[in-house]
């Protein structure tokens, strides 16, 4: 339940990208082009002065179109990029839901892969070899948990890469959609999981274009237009200005 | 950034105690290789051969006298071998050996009976080495020779007058016989040594290096009480906090690669054993009469530059290779360089078995001085990171990198002494061709497994120098521009 404990504070973040119209990669083009002096840049502001705090047990809600910086944002606070200008301070443990099956091997086991994902999410070894079994029986896998990976379908490899990742209990989660995977059955189940971890109490940045979600899910809501801060406030509020903008057309680019 | 798992950090009494057992550890190591290399550190050895006699014999008749002058390149005499057992029946008689001084005088004088010469050479120690500082004179006198025994190649060169000693005045050379110059020179060794100084600083760096590393401990502990971390505590504290990813990525490694092979890690056995029976094949006849115990120096060279070459051909892809990971969770970007370099330095763990193996099994002697191979292959693992660092930095932003590399290396494996002598280089190359670091490696190694000595104190740093250069350049270049990584992958 929210309180005044920040545990998250992203403090006026701007990221820029360079844009190379024509990125040199190769060690040839670029000392031919060096002499040439052909190097132009082009810089795109991916976000520009974005500033919120997220504080314990607060469900924030990022929302907006396409491009308009939601995943930088969350890439910024998880620490893969590092922001031009500003910061983003974290305080707790913290898993970043963007991808699952992170450095996933194929020619290794299902359960040396358990391993080498929970080390790469940077699991505890002592708390991953503790949950190892609870990782293969939620996954359902069975007696397929030894074979190589590339045996598996893609749908028993995403349901065991959504088992390691959500067998975690952080103090801050990090959501880029909420992810229901595998047959329907499966898919009950870890949408229903999904849901428990981020009710119980653990602080949840969530990305969605869901806005029904988002209202069902979030207390906070940061609405972010063409990489900066729109509004940000109660959900309820936030949202239905969001909904205005988008039936109005004015969203379209 | 605090992240899942982290753990408990360093404490400022943490630090001290830290800074306290790696001085122990330090001092500990320090000590033992001290106690290793003192002996050879404490002077300078040299040897002053001539080539093998030739079958010239000659026998030898009261009076005659052989001098031989030498520039040697040492200061103290310790000891002389001739090769002069008797042919063609016994000889009676004697033999002065007398060692003269650049001026003249007389340092040693040993009569030696002729009939007491048997073997293949005769050797003579002095308990007291000659002071000859670099030039000094051989001179034999015999007395009273009797017998049909004929004394075989007192010296080489033309022998018009084959029987006795040969005399040609066409090329002067020190070699005089009853005071007339030949050409040629006595069938002669010479072993001394030069004092060296190395060992009167040694004791001193070692205590200062184990100061400071304690002194270190109460410095970071300072900065850390007051809120600041030293570099080297973060690298402690990274290595500590990822101990375990690492250990997962090299297993990965390590098992993706032994995987789908039906003999699994005998690979890493064979593989070496393989490439040097090749190359003993191919250049046995070319340059194993030049070098003692051929296959070691094959396989102690293939050794260290296969690690070398593979780990830095499999670590510039390090970075490239995992872009996808790299853009979607957070960890320090060293891991990846990191933790493919240590993979490969346990694979070279590995073969240094079969090493062990071919010295025990061509009777190579094992010396105490084999301990300080740690050094060597630490060394050797920092300038191989270093370059991996530096090489994958620059395949993110030029993935044309790995071809130029692939020259590269084979550049750099005819560069380095693997399967030919060194002699074959020009001599006024040297210098320059010694600057190789992983000719200073591989040197490091064949003195310690073949020669059984410590290296000299010039290969040893010449390989700190190599180590610690390469490591600060590589992680410098990475660290400059590790955050631009993203926006490439």
């Amino acid at each position: 339940m929210p309180s005044d404990e920040i545990m998250v504070s992203v403090e006026h973040v701007s990221m820029d990208f360079r844009l190379d119209p024509n990125r040199t990669s190769s060690l040839k083009e670029w000392a031919m082009d060096t002499l040439r002096r052909r190097r132009r840049t082009a810089v795109f502001h991916a976000l520009r002065d974005v500033s919120f705090t997220v504080s314990k047990g607060t469900v924030m809600g990022l929302i907006g179109s396409n491009g308009a910086g939601k995943s930088t944002v969350l890439k910024v606070i998880s620490g893969i990029y590092r922001p031009t200008a500003g910061q983003a301070v974290v305080r707790g443990s913290l898993v970043p839901m963007l991808e699952l099956g992170a450095g996933f091997d194929p020619e290794l086991s299902g359960r040396e892969n358990i391993l080498l994902n929970g080390a790469i999410l940077g699991y505890p070894r002592d708390f991953l070899l503790d949950r190892v079994e609870e990782i293969i029986t939620y996954s359902g896998l069975g007696a397929f948990v030894e074979r190589p990976l590339k045996t598996y379908s893609s749908g028993m490899m995403a349901r065991l890469a959504f088992s390691v990742a959500t067998v975690v209990r952080p103090d801050i989660l990090i959501v880029d959609e909420i992810l229901a995977v595998g047959d329907e059955a499966f898919q009950r189940k870890s949408r229903a999981r999904m849901m428990e971890m981020m009710g119980g109490g653990a602080t949840v940045l969530f990305v969605s274009h869901n806005l029904s979600q988002i209202r069902q899910m979030c207390q906070q809501v940061v609405w972010l237009d063409h990489g900066a801060v729109r509004e940000a406030g109660d959900a309820e509020t936030v949202c239905a200005h969001y909904a205005e903008a988008v039936d109005s057309g004015a969203l379209s680019r | 950034m605090a992240r899942q798992g982290e753990q408990i950090p360093l404490t400022a009494p943490d630090v001290r105690r830290l800074g306290l057992v790696m001085a122990a550890v330090l001092a500990a190591v320090l000590i033992l290789t001290g106690l290793i290399v003192a002996d050879d550190w404490s002077r300078t050895g040299a040897r002053v051969t001539s080539p093998e006699r030739e079958g010239v014999t000659g026998q030898p008749t009261d009076g005659l006298v052989i001098e031989q002058g030498y520039a040697v390149p040492f200061a103290y005499l310790s000891g002389l071998t001739f090769d002069l057992a008797p042919v063609g029946g016994g000889l009676d008689g004697g033999m002065t050996v007398e060692v003269l001084s650049a001026s003249g005088e007389a340092l040693a004088s040993v009569d030696v009976s002729l009939n007491s010469l048997s073997g293949n050479t005769f050797s003579l120690s002095f308990e007291m080495p000659l002071p000859v500082q670099g030039e000094m004179t051989l001179r034999l006198t015999f007395a009273d020779p009797e017998g049909s025994g004929r004394l075989p190649a007192l010296y080489m060169g033309s022998h018009e007058n084959a029987g006795r000693v040969s005399v040609t005045a066409d090329q002067l050379d020190h070699l005089t016989v009853q005071g007339t110059p030949v050409s040629g020179r006595l069938c002669a060794r010479l072993d001394g040594y030069s004092p060296c100084g190395v060992m009167r600083w040694y004791w001193p760096i070692a205590a200062l290096l184990t100061l400071l590393t304690a002194l270190w401990g109460y410095g970071a502990a300072y900065l850390l009480e007051r809120g600041r971390r030293t570099r080297l505590l973060w690298i402690i504290e990274a290595m500590r906090h990822y101990d375990f990813l690492i250990r997962q990525l090299v297993s990965r490694d390590f098992n993706t690669k032994y995987r789908q092979s039906l003999l699994g890690v005998v690979w890493s056995f064979l593989n070496p054993l393989l490439t040097m029976t090749v190359q003993y094949i191919v250049f046995s006849t070319l340059f194993s009469t030049s070098i003692d115990n051929f296959p070691v120096y094959l396989l102690t060279g293939i050794v260290l530059f296969n690690f070398f070459s593979e780990a830095c051909t499999l670590g510039l892809e390090s970075i490239v290779s995992n872009g996808s990971l790299i853009n979607k969770v957070y960890m320090p970007k060293y891991i990846y360089p990191f933790s493919r370099t240590l993979s490969s330095l346990i694979n070279m763990l590995i073969t240094l078995i079969p090493l062990l193996m071919l010295m025990l099994f061509t009777g190579t002697p094992i010396t105490w001085s084999l301990l300080l191979m740690p050094i060597d292959l630490l060394l050797l693992f920092g300038f191989t990171l270093g370059l991996t660092l530096l090489l994958c930095t620059l395949n993110v932003f030029f993935r044309d990198t790995r071809f130029l590399w692939s020259v590269l290396v084979l550049l750099w494996t005819y560069l380095t002494p693997l399967f030919y002598p060194e002699s074959i280089i020009p001599f006024g190359l040297r210098t320059v061709y010694r600057m190789n670091p992983m000719y200073q490696f591989i040197t490091f190694l064949r003195a310690i497994a073949m020669e059984g000595t410590a290296p000299t104190p010039a290969n040893l740093l010449g390989c700190l120098i190599a180590s610690a250069g390469m490591l600060l350049l590589g992680s410098w270049v990475f660290h400059r521009h590790q955050d631009h990584f993203v926006f490439h992958l």
